[in-house]
């Protein structure tokens, strides 16, 4: 009898057992060397209870980290959303070349992300990139992006917007299908206006969409790292320096990996905390 | 822009409803006019990756910048033939061999990500087990890690256990990180099909496993394609687990890739041909199944 209680599990023995090992192991490792100073370089390894995250709750750079990491967050999800609904609603109408363009926008997101940000880097030049070149056209003297205080960092942005809007566009599109033509039709001919529509129909209705990308977005956007790390390696100075890019700073520039598994467990709770308060503050209304 | 005429031409029975919106509005032009503008912008650096792959160095750094231009190929040779790894310079990043490096982890993670989740899938769309509302934690948390929270504490344990900076490591990684949300599509897919066909397959005297292999299995084939295009796509395109569990042996291209155009090195053009070499393949399998991707993609997303 033992044997027909377990006999349904035994299809996950093998990927628990791997997640265990790959995932499970390690987080626990991280939590317990983030109560540590390990440090590679000087090889210890004592524990110090809380040092490292009272250390990183009072250090001006984590903070500094906290801020740009937010920052990149807002602006980048800020315009991709604008972007992504405006491209949904419009691709939801019917009109030539519907699918042709639908599949052209999703090409970014299929690129290697390092790919993408160097071949920005390139057209960010100061002296031969495309960017100032186009924009010298339009009279606007020459930037160095990049390598710019003010500049680097909505130059990031702009590259997570090349490459992520059509995630974005593609999420809220499945959205608005699944809203029932039907509705829209009864509310068009009894003479409301587009907004209202928008506003009392489309807009409710979309909002498990929303969500959805939203949360998605925020996940990857506040762990951003390759695009940075390939292009400003978090500078000018700490300009672009995100909170992924500063562990990675303190664990292999600094060798500091107790410190820097602390700044890595914050930033999860961080994301955590985000998909959280989304959850709790635009819960879809009961239908 | 004729939206509204088309709208009406192929519906008469809306044609009432539409000849308010007849006129285009202006806030339709300017989408459209938008839209032009995004079509462009999307265009651009894609364009720009395929100019720099067929520049040589001077051609590289003109200014105004170049679009019409003498083509070569010098760098896609220098990708592959020794002799011209040397005469540019990067001898010491062997391409092919990175190549390989991408091709054999995104293959055998996959694989074995698709070995250990089907079982699994099958098993939490087939029966009523307890462990569903652990199975969704799990997969939200290793979706909401960061890579580099794990890729710390397996620098540290890989070198303990003597397998850094191996293709194993990387594999059983890739494969362990690829597997919970593998498994979510896959559930959804088995769901789809109707269990009448397997209960008939169970009186016929298939076991359970039989039913999942003789009966399940062919009816998800898109889906398991499209599962299996998509772990291959995370694995292809990390750089992180890649960047902190290698040094030598088991580089990928992301990193090697990315090594080409650093302080020491500037070889935009050779950048620019494995950086189309390496997208290609990758953009064109994820173009073909796109329908299955985005369906995967924005299932768990809209209906979660």
């Amino acid at each position: 009898m033992q044997r027909s209680r377990l006999g349904p599990y035994a299809a996950f023995y093998a990927p628990g057992l791997l997640l265990l090992l790959v995932v499970g192991y390690p987080i626990g490792y991280a939590i317990w060397t983030s109560f540590t100073n390990l440090n590679l370089v000087r090889n210890t390894g004592t524990f110090v209870g809380l040092q490292n995250y009272a250390r990183a709750l009072t250090d001006p750079t984590f903070w500094h980290a906290m801020r740009v990491t937010i920052a990149f967050a807002i602006g980048s999800i800020a315009i991709e959303f604008a972007i992504g609904l405006g491209l949904a609603l419009l691709l939801n109408r019917e009109m030539r070349f519907r699918g042709l363009i639908r599949t052209y926008i999703l090409i970014p997101m299929f690129f290697a992300p390092v790919v993408v940000a160097i071949v920005w880097r390139f057209m960010f030049d100061a002296e031969f990139g495309i960017v100032n070149w186009i924009f010298s056209i339009f009279r606007i003297p020459p930037q160095t992006w990049l390598g710019s205080g003010q500049l680097a960092l909505p130059s990031l942005i702009a590259i997570d917007v090349w490459q992520q809007t059509g995630m974005v566009f593609v999420i809220l599109l499945a959205g608005l299908q699944m809203i029932p033509k039907e509705y829209l039709e009864a509310a068009s001919i009894d003479g409301a206006e587009k907004w209202t529509l928008f506003r009392t129909i489309t807009w409710p209705l979309l909002r498990p969409a929303v969500i959805a990308a939203l949360i998605y977005r925020t996940m990857f956007a506040l762990r951003a790292f390759d695009i940075i790390w390939v292009t400003t390696n978090g500078g000018p100075g700490t300009a672009t320096q995100t909170l992924s890019v500063y562990m990675y700073q303190i664990g292999f520039n600094q060798f500091n990996l107790g410190y820097a598994n602390a700044v890595s467990l914050l930033l999860l709770v961080l994301i955590i905390l985000f998909a959280a308060i989304y959850l709790v503050v635009l819960k879809p209304e009961p239908a | 822009m004729d939206m509204a005429a088309t709208l009406a031409e192929r519906h008469p029975a809306r044609e009432q409803a539409a000849s308010r919106q007849r006129k285009p509005s202006l806030l339709l032009i300017l989408g459209f006019v938008g839209l032009g503008v995004y079509l462009v912008w999307t265009a651009l650096p894609i364009l720009w990756l395929v100019l720099m792959s067929l520049k040589n160095p001077t051609q590289q750094f003109e200014n105004p910048p170049l679009f019409i231009f003498p083509p070569t190929l010098d760098n896609y040779k220098a990708m592959f033939s020794a002799e011209y790894q040397e005469a540019a310079g990067i001898a010491g990043l062997d391409l092919p061999r990175l190549l390989r490096n991408s091709v054999v982890a995104g293959v055998v993670s996959t694989a074995l990500a698709m070995a250990l989740a089907i079982p699994a899938a099958h098993a939490l769309a087939r029966q009523r087990l307890r462990i569903h509302g652990w199975f969704i934690a799990i997969m939200l948390f290793t979706r909401m890690l960061p890579p580099l929270s794990l890729a710390l504490p397996l620098f540290l344990i890989s070198r303990e256990l003597h397998v850094f900076d191996s293709l194993p490591l990387l594999i059983i990684v890739y494969a362990a990180v690829n597997l919970p949300f593998a498994m979510y599509m896959l559930i959804g897919f088995f769901e789809a099909v109707p269990l009448e066909i397997e209960e008939a397959g169970m009186l016929d005297g298939l076991s359970r496993f039989g039913c999942l292999v003789r009966l399940a299995l062919p009816l998800v084939l898109p889906g398991l394609a499209a599962t299996a295009i998509l772990s291959i796509w995370v694995t292809w395109t990390d750089y992180q687990f890649a960047l902190v569990l290698t040094t030598q042996a088991a580089v990928t291209m992301p990193v090697g890739i990315s090594q080409l155009v650093s302080q020491y090195s500037q070889l935009w053009g050779v950048f620019g041909a494995a950086g189309i070499v390496y997208a290609v393949p990758v953009v064109a399998f994820c173009l073909i199944a796109q329908r299955y991707l985005v369906t995967g993609l924005t299932m768990g997303a809209v209906k979660g």
